[in-house]
Order: structure tokens, then C-alpha cells, then sequence
């Protein structure tokens, strides 16, 4: 015989996001697990480079140039961004000076010139600079969870400088979305591996589902 | 060629029983990366399927964080609990089901389980151990005796694996 109300623990409960309803396949479907974040890579860059006063890019820097992808000096710049917000966190000199590369951008692809003279370079260095203030920033580099990556997903992915406090929450939320985005392989995020631009593309995100411990990147 | 008799694969290669030899392949001293990572997978891969999900959401913190196993053995492991985890499990039936899985997720609170591994525990329950097809009227218990051997199996993994950031 089952219990009562009365004979249940305050905990036991059954949380708000179970049981959808019925549907055509099932009569309940029971919870996902953990906390979910989503990354997507064309509203994080474009929020990123917003910081700096590019509102706009040209449409050249979002239409494939290698097919999906983002143009590699658009991932070198927000990585900039990132590593200033970063350097500001922890009341450090910013060693980042991207005036021109910026210049560049709004000037258009053809002020950038071919597109693997150095930017893929550039911005795989920043990355892997990022996978260091992680560590001192978000309390570790090691996420405990899955992740997958959704074609057809769009989520607004803005980093927003609110004032002096401001700064700490842009910067960590700017170096868990562009980390993820940089060492994602599905179903997993490691920082054991080199950064990749793979997952920086012009359609799509990346879904992040931690699983707690306290231990997030 | 023979394995020497201390090399610690023979040891771990004599360990038939899937679990134990699962989670001998993490703890074993000397062993090599690659040993360890194809080991835990063939071990996973010889359990129930249902013990095998739960075995490897509580193996997996391990494998993320702390270099024990290869980067696709880690990525086979999550694998395994990323659907789970990210979609829940759909419950076929009628109302009796949906009253099953409620008592089954309110059976699964008040066990000793945190949140999440409740969570977890009841989509693999949900996914590998709902009731078929039943007579109208008939009352469908939560699989009580499932859910203590899935929390034993919780309790075996933390004793022998230890907290998994302790070190890390």
C-alpha cells in the first residue's frame, strides 16, 4: 500500500517539469537531467564584437566562407574580447590590441585578405589562452556533463557589460560559451584536447547540460 | 606472447564478472590508458543494459575529471547517458503507466538518491523497465526491488571509486 501525503518527506515531490502530457508516443515522459546552457556561436561573436563598437558586420563575415563556418578573424576577435574581459576580472593588463583587426572586419573580407593568412592561427592561440583563464576564472576547467550539437537551434547567446560588477559575470559567461564552443566534441567537453574552430559556425548551437558537483568550466 | 605474471592486465583479465572487472579497470595501478578505456567498455558492454546505464552515469565524473581513460573511451561512456539525459524517456502506455512512472519517480525521492542521480535513474527505470501491456484495473507497482539493486550498484561504484574530484 503506498503512503499518504502526510507520510511523504518534504522532498518528495515530483519536479514541475515532468509529465509534459500525453502525447501521440507516450503517456509521460519523465525529466532531463541537470542544468542546460546554450551556446551559439553567430550571437556570441556578434555580442562580443558589439563590446567593441562593431554593431554590424559585413555580411561576408557570416556567409559561408568555408561552408558553415565563421570567418576565422571574427573567432580571433571575440577571443580578444573574451581575453579583455578576462584580464579586467582579475585586474590584469589586457595584452590584446585589436584595432586593426577590427578595422578589418568592418571593412569586409577583402580588407581581411584570404582567409587562412594567420586568423585561424591567431584565433587558435587566443583559444587556447582562454582554457587558462577558465581555470583561474570559473573554478576549474572540467565540466561534468554532456553535450550535443543542434543544426536547426537558435538561442541568444549575449554577453552584456553591466557596470563595474558587470564585468566579472560578462567575462565568465563569455569564457564558458566561447571554451565550449572551442573544445566541444560531442557528447563531450574536454579541455585535453586542442581547440578546434569546428563548432564556430554560421547556423546552429551547442547545448551544454551540466550535471552539477560544483565543478563547471 | 604471454602476459608476465605481474603485469597487472593479466590480473585485470582475470576478473570475469563484468562489474567488478569495470571498475577494476579504473583503480588498478600500472595499467595503460588504452588498457583501462577498451577494459571499462567491454565490461559495460557484458552488463544488463539497464546496470550498464546506471554504471556508466556514476563512472563518468571520473573519466571527465581526471585522465584515466581515453578521449573516445570517455566519449562511449557519455554517450550511453547523454540521451537520457538530455531528452528524458517517453512512457508508453495508458493510465495505469502514468501512474506507475509518478510512483516510481516519487519511490525514487525518497531513497537516499540526490536529485539528479534520481533524475537519471528514473529515465533508465522509464527507458529499460516499464511494464508492457496489462488488464484495465490492475495496479502496476514501482519495481522496488529494481531500485535498491540500482542503488547498490550506486554504492559499490562510490566505494571503490572514491570521491571523484578528491584527487583530480
Amino acid at each position: 500500500m503506498r503512503g499518504g501525503i502526510a507520510s511523504r518527506r518534504p522532498h518528495d515531490h515530483v519536479p514541475v517539469l515532468h509529465n509534459c502530457g500525453p502525447g501521440s508516443q507516450s503517456v509521460y515522459r519523465t525529466g532531463t537531467v541537470g542544468g542546460q546552457v546554450v551556446a551559439e556561436p553567430l550571437a556570441l561573436v556578434v555580442s562580443l564584437l558589439a563590446l567593441t563598437g562593431v554593431t554590424v558586420l559585413p555580411a561576408a563575415m557570416y556567409a559561408p566562407v568555408q561552408e558553415r563556418q565563421l570567418h576565422p578573424a571574427l573567432v580571433a576577435a571575440a577571443a580578444g574580447v573574451t581575453l579583455d574581459l578576462a584580464a579586467k576580472a582579475t585586474g590584469t593588463a589586457s595584452t590584446v590590441d585589436d584595432r586593426e583587426l577590427l578595422e578589418r572586419i568592418v571593412s569586409g573580407r577583402r580588407a581581411l585578405g584570404r582567409w587562412r593568412d594567420g586568423y585561424p592561427d591567431l584565433a587558435m592561440q587566443r583559444l587556447d589562452e582562454l582554457r587558462d583563464y577558465a581555470t583561474r576564472i570559473c573554478g576549474g576547467t572540467r565540466l561534468y556533463g554532456v553535450v550535443r550539437w543542434m543544426d536547426f537551434m537558435s538561442a541568444p547567446s549575449n554577453v552584456e557589460l553591466s557596470g563595474e560588477e558587470g564585468v566579472m559575470d560578462a567575462a565568465q559567461t563569455a569564457l564558458f560559451h566561447m571554451t565550449a564552443l572551442a573544445y566541444a566534441a560531442p557528447p563531450i567537453v574536454s579541455f585535453r584536447r586542442a581547440p578546434s574552430l569546428q563548432y564556430f559556425r554560421v547556423q546552429g548551437a551547442l547545448e551544454v547540460r551540466n550535471f552539477g558537483h560544483g565543478h563547471t568550466a | 606472447m604471454a602476459l608476465a605474471d605481474d603485469d597487472p592486465l593479466r590480473t585485470l583479465l582475470a576478473v570475469r564478472e563484468p562489474l567488478q572487472r569495470a571498475l577494476l579497470s579504473l583503480t588498478l595501478p600500472g595499467l595503460p590508458m588504452l588498457a583501462r578505456g577498451d577494459a571499462l567498455c567491454t565490461a559495460l558492454a557484458a552488463l544488463p543494459p539497464i546496470d550498464a546505464a546506471t554504471v556508466a552515469w556514476f563512472v563518468l565524473p571520473y573519466l571527465l575529471g581526471r585522465p584515466l581513460v581515453s578521449l573516445a573511451a570517455t566519449e562511449t561512456v557519455a554517450g550511453m547517458v547523454s540521451d537520457i539525459a538530455f531528452l528524458g524517456v517517453g512512457v508508453s502506455g495508458y493510465a495505469p503507466h502514468r501512474t506507475w512512472a509518478l510512483d516510481v519517480r516519487s519511490a525514487l525521492s525518497r531513497s537516499t538518491l540526490c536529485a539528479r542521480d534520481a533524475e537519471y535513474l528514473h529515465g533508465v527505470i522509464a527507458k529499460h523497465a516499464t511494464p508492457t501491456g496489462q488488464v484495465t484495473g490492475t495496479v502496476l507497482l514501482p519495481p522496488q526491488d529494481l531500485i535498491t539493486h540500482l542503488i547498490e550498484l550506486r554504492d559499490t561504484c562510490i566505494s571503490a571509486l572514491g570521491s571523484p574530484w578528491a584527487d583530480a
